[in-house]
């Protein structure tokens, strides 16, 4: 496991809620549902589930496995994933070392995730192993920018932002693409920088 | 684009904020013994981070990168803007901030206009 990134994540699971939990959940809540409204009945892994700000958002009724690297993120969200009306089983897990044999899932949603994974490339063809031929992978993510002055500025953020959370310029399109994932369907949610991907195994 | 209220005053109020406050503080740091383009790159480097920090209560509120990013272009717009001025003429720290206002709204006027040339050029696409 990463401990420097899971220490990073421990200490940013005291505030986590206070930053994240009420505007961004508010905002993003129509496309969240929207995306979640694709989980299906086959056995679902939730990459980065935090503090489970996402769990109101999935439909009833689903067999989820909630992994995260940081299990004070964790005991944060077993509040939330308890009130589920489905199947939620919760694990800390390093995306980059997932215990899971091939082939354990037919879907993969993240949300808010590849911004923060250190390696992206590999944590995506890690999710790709376990993943049935022809899974889908949902992402709800923020990436960097095609346009100036957005790009220039996320690329010149970035090294102020990672200290103490995110990257602000990954490009999870290509990543995901690199990984080995076909690419269906990218759905811009703010400017280029807030979108939905959709891709498959 | 964004049409509900909360979020659209939210936006408002945090570039507002965030111009007024980076006015004030470039106008207050730089004076006609500055040259220009020295004065409007320290500005710029030093209003990026600041308006970064501007945006977290915000952003707690109102959105995370939709309240961030034009918050930071404005810091950006206005840092540029007071100091390049500031170093021909002394400009005062409340004017600084009256400048920051408008150039909150203004730069916030052009993310809506952005985003929805971005989206529309490129919001949906299927391999």
């Amino acid at each position: 496991m990463d401990l420097v990134t899971k220490a990073k994540w421990d200490k940013a699971a005291r505030n986590f809620d206070v930053m994240a939990g009420f505007g961004p959940e508010k905002r993003w809540a129509p496309v969240k549902t929207k995306l979640f409204s694709k989980m299906g009945t086959g056995r679902i892994l939730f990459l980065a589930v935090g503090t489970g700000l996402d769990v109101p958002f999935f439909p009833p009724g689903r067999n989820i496995v909630g992994i995260d690297i940081s299990d004070k993120m964790l005991e944060k969200a077993r509040v939330r994933t308890d009130a589920y009306d489905g199947k939620i089983e919760l694990q800390a897990v390093d995306v980059h070392d997932m215990p899971f044999p091939e082939g354990s899932f037919d879907q993969v949603f993240t949300s808010c995730t590849f911004c923060s994974v250190p390696r992206p490339v590999e944590g995506l063809k890690a999710l790709r192993r376990v993943l049935v031929p022809g899974g889908e992978l949902h992402m709800f993510e923020h990436t960097g920018s095609r346009y100036f002055p957005f790009n220039s500025m996320l690329n010149q953020m970035t090294w102020l932002s990672k200290r103490f959370g995110p990257d602000m310029n990954r490009d999870t399109v290509t990543n995901a693409k690199i990984a080995g994932f076909t690419v269906r369907e990218v759905t811009h949610v703010y400017l280029d920088v807030v979108k939905t991907i959709s891709a498959t195994a | 684009m964004e049409t509900r209220p909360y979020f659209l005053v939210g936006d408002l109020v945090a570039n507002v904020v965030a111009g007024a406050a980076i006015g004030a503080i470039t106008a207050a740091i730089f004076g006609p013994g500055w040259n220009m383009w020295i004065a409007m790159f320290v500005a710029m480097f030093l209003a990026m981070p600041i308006s970064m920090f501007i945006a977290f209560p915000f952003g707690a509120l109102f959105g995370a990168m939709e309240v961030m990013v034009p918050v930071m272009t404005t810091g950006m717009v206005v840092s540029m803007w007071v100091s390049m001025e500031g170093a021909m003429v002394r400009i005062p720290v409340a004017e600084g901030a009256r400048m920051g206002v408008y150039g909150g709204i203004g730069t916030l006027i052009a993310c809506y206009v952005a985003n929805e040339l971005i989206r529309r050029r490129t919001s949906h696409w299927i391999s």
